[in-house]
């Protein structure tokens, strides 16, 4: 299983390509992104809060998509971890990884605000 | 690729719309959806021509939204690509059993995610063609059909007055049978017995038909005018020749029975070799022995027949090939060796019919036939078993002037340029009971034309004609003399009179020639040859008598005929 921690932030090739495919809607792509992405965090520490293995897997595996698709290539490989160890899961160790999640989404958004166009 | 419309259905908002740019940068048309429900909404709104379905999604995944357009396109082929990050081979086998048609894995790449939507629709295309293909495949088969009822129904109405129900006939032919080429004809002659005709026309469908219409028009038209069958041959003949296609013709069989002399004549021409089944067991085969009908030319027609005794009792097979090309499932032919032994093994005659066809059947029973089978058996009874059903035809035939005369007179421009014989012949004709003698008419008056024209109206001598320089030089003054010709005449004159039999003809032709000096009563028999020349002895052997009269200028001939019965 691959370290998380090894993986860049940002996919700088990859928001390359991003930024050449959506010219000038790269800035709602963004917005999009984040704003998502909140509501997906939100949803996972629901499913962790009512112990809902379904939730969680569902949840993981929407969001290692999206921030997959948006090069945050750490993020979605954390969130790939929490869906295949959603079915025999440890919820203390869930809660401790949402929290790094969240620490690393901080990460990805001020990177993103730094990089978006104002 | 040209543009199509995409609906993306996916409920992440950031991957729908990096989807989505991409679909529009490459110039399709994208419609959207957040879930499988809506997908299903837009699917039925929008009619897309490819979908792109995210596998997990709320309210509706996208296993249920895809099986749900699967049953919206019906037999229309809308292909599915499942977007996923899934990776596992159950899932994405779940995908496809789902009706998806390809999947494309997270995070978008844009070249394959082209790529798979010009195979798509490459599908899509294929798909559609092979619909409009096989929808035109229908409509045609439905407007053939519709096509052949129609030609059955005017094929029937042609060949409608046949005898083919008669009691002393077994036959079979399949109900559409016009439609694999096959013929089959019969009909009372006015002047008693029976002419049957099957005819099988080369190919099959409206082609092998359309011979059929003039073919069946022509055996039952002149039948009942009497006429006999080599000439009713000779039409057919002439009339398939001119009007089918090169490689297009007729394999016929035509019979004639007279119940009356108890005989049966038979033309064969490329048909199986048919049987005359005697009552005591005898089997004789008569094979074909012409070409089929509608390939020569009307001077190269050989109308040759086989001629039979037949007693009650005795049978005549006639058939297509249908019989010995039926193929069992092994794709042996049936054969003459079957058919052979048949015939040979069985000692009730009345079974045979019925034992052949179970027995073709019987061969191919488990294998397509190939090509239908016709055949026809026909029983020689007394005269008087058949009598009543004849003197239905005879009331309805017209029977035709019995007592009458004519004069037809041509002058020298007539003379040039004008053969009065066909129009002569037609009027002859018209009594019913000459036709079947129209050929020897024909000679007659052929023979009287050309002796008052040439020896009496153009005084040309026969003794040229003794080498062929003489006849060389014959017809070149015959043509010097017809082109310049100027004054004379010949007139016919005919006289019907009806006798107990039948009828007498008298013909007599008159010439503006001065005649000749002949001797004693003027009488020609069938045998002199010295100076009339060969033509007026033959007509002296068609006639009851024939006689030069008047000054030598006016021959003249009895012909006489007798019914049948």
């Amino acid at each position: 299983m691959i370290n998380s921690m090894e993986l860049p932030v940002l996919d700088e090739h990859m928001w390359v390509e991003l930024k050449d495919i959506m010219e000038e809607d790269f800035g709602l792509l963004l917005e999009t992104f984040l704003s998502d992405a909140v509501e997906r965090l939100k949803c996972i520490g629901e499913a962790i809060a009512v112990s809902d293995v379904v939730a969680l897997r569902n949840a993981a595996h929407s969001f290692k998509g999206s921030c997959g698709n948006i090069g945050a290539v750490r993020l979605s490989s954390m969130a790939s971890s929490l869906e295949q160890q959603a079915a025999s899961i440890d919820w203390a160790v869930a809660e401790t990884s949402l929290v790094e999640m969240q620490s690393e989404y901080l990460q990805v958004q001020q990177l993103i605000q730094q990089k978006l166009p104002s | 690729m040209s543009q199509i419309k995409v609906l993306v259905a996916d409920d992440n908002d950031s991957d729908r719309l990096i989807l989505s740019t991409i679909l529009r940068k490459q110039g399709h048309l994208v419609v959207q959806a957040a879930n499988g429900q809506e997908a299903v909404d837009q699917f039925e709104a929008e009619k897309p021509h490819l979908v792109l379905l995210d596998a997990l999604m709320p309210v509706m995944d996208g296993f249920e939204a895809a099986r749900l357009i699967k049953c919206l396109a019906g037999e229309d082929l809308i292909p599915i690509i499942f977007l996923t990050s899934l990776k596992d081979a159950a899932s994405l086998a779940k995908c496809l059993d789902a009706g998806g048609d390809d999947f494309l894995s997270k995070p978008y790449n844009r070249v394959i995610l082209e790529a798979k939507i010009n195979a798509t629709q490459r599908m899509r295309q294929m798909h559609e063609t092979l619909q409009k293909q096989r929808d035109q495949i229908a409509e045609n088969n439905t407007y053939m059909l519709q096509e052949q009822r129609v030609a059955k129904a005017v094929f029937d109405n042609v060949a409608h007055s046949g005898c083919l129900d008669s009691p002393i006939i077994k036959h079979l032919l399949s109900p559409l049978a016009v439609f694999n080429g096959d013929v089959l004809l019969a009909a009372y002659k006015p002047s008693g017995g029976m002419h049957i005709l099957l005819g099988d026309f080369t190919g099959h469908g409206l082609p092998a038909a359309i011979g059929a219409m003039p073919l069946a028009e022509i055996f039952y038209g002149m039948t009942v005018k009497g006429f006999g069958m080599t000439d009713i041959l000779r039409e057919i003949n002439m009339k398939l020749k001119s009007i089918l296609p090169v490689g297009v013709f007729c394999c016929a069989g035509m019979v004639d029975i007279s119940f009356w002399k108890r005989t049966i004549s038979v033309w064969l021409g490329g048909l199986p070799s048919c049987y005359l089944l005697r009552q005591n067991g005898e089997k004789i085969t008569l094979a074909s022995n012409h070409l089929p009908v509608g390939v020569v030319d009307h001077r190269a027609f050989d109308d040759s027949c086989y001629q039979y005794s037949m007693e009650p009792g005795d049978r005549f097979y006639l058939w297509s090939d249908g019989i010995h090309e039926a193929r069992n499932d092994l794709n042996e032919m049936y054969g003459e060796e079957r058919l052979e032994a048949l015939f040979d093994h069985t000692e009730d005659h009345d079974l045979l019919f019925d034992r052949i066809n179970d027995d073709v059947s019987e061969h191919i029973k488990n294998s397509a036939r190939d090509d239908d089978i016709t055949m026809l058996e026909v029983l020689m009874v007394d005269e008087s078993e058949i009598r009543e059903q004849q003197m239905v035809v005879k009331m309805g035939a017209v029977s035709g002037p019995t007592d009458w005369s004519m004069s037809y007179k041509v002058g020298p421009s007539t003379l040039r340029d004008f053969n009065p014989l066909p129009l002569l012949l037609h009027q002859l004709l018209e009594v019913p009971g000459l036709r079947p003698h129209s050929g020897t008419l024909y000679t007659l008056l052929a023979e009287m034309f050309s002796n008052a024209l040439e020896h009496g109206v153009m005084r040309l001598s026969s003794d040229l004609k003794v080498d062929p320089k003489g006849f060389a030089k014959y017809y070149q003054m015959r043509q010097e003399g017809l082109d310049n010709l100027t004054a004379g005449f010949v007139e016919f004159n005919f006289e019907h009179t009806p006798t107990a039999e039948g009828g007498s003809l008298l013909i007599r032709v008159m010439d503006s020639g001065s005649g000749f000096d002949y001797d004693d009563d003027g009488v020609v028999k069938a045998g002199d040859g010295n100076f009339h020349g060969r033509g007026l002895p033959l007509v002296a052997s068609l006639c009851e008598y024939a006689r030069h009269r008047g000054s030598g200028n006016q021959f003249e001939a009895l012909f006489e005929w007798q019914r049948e019965i």
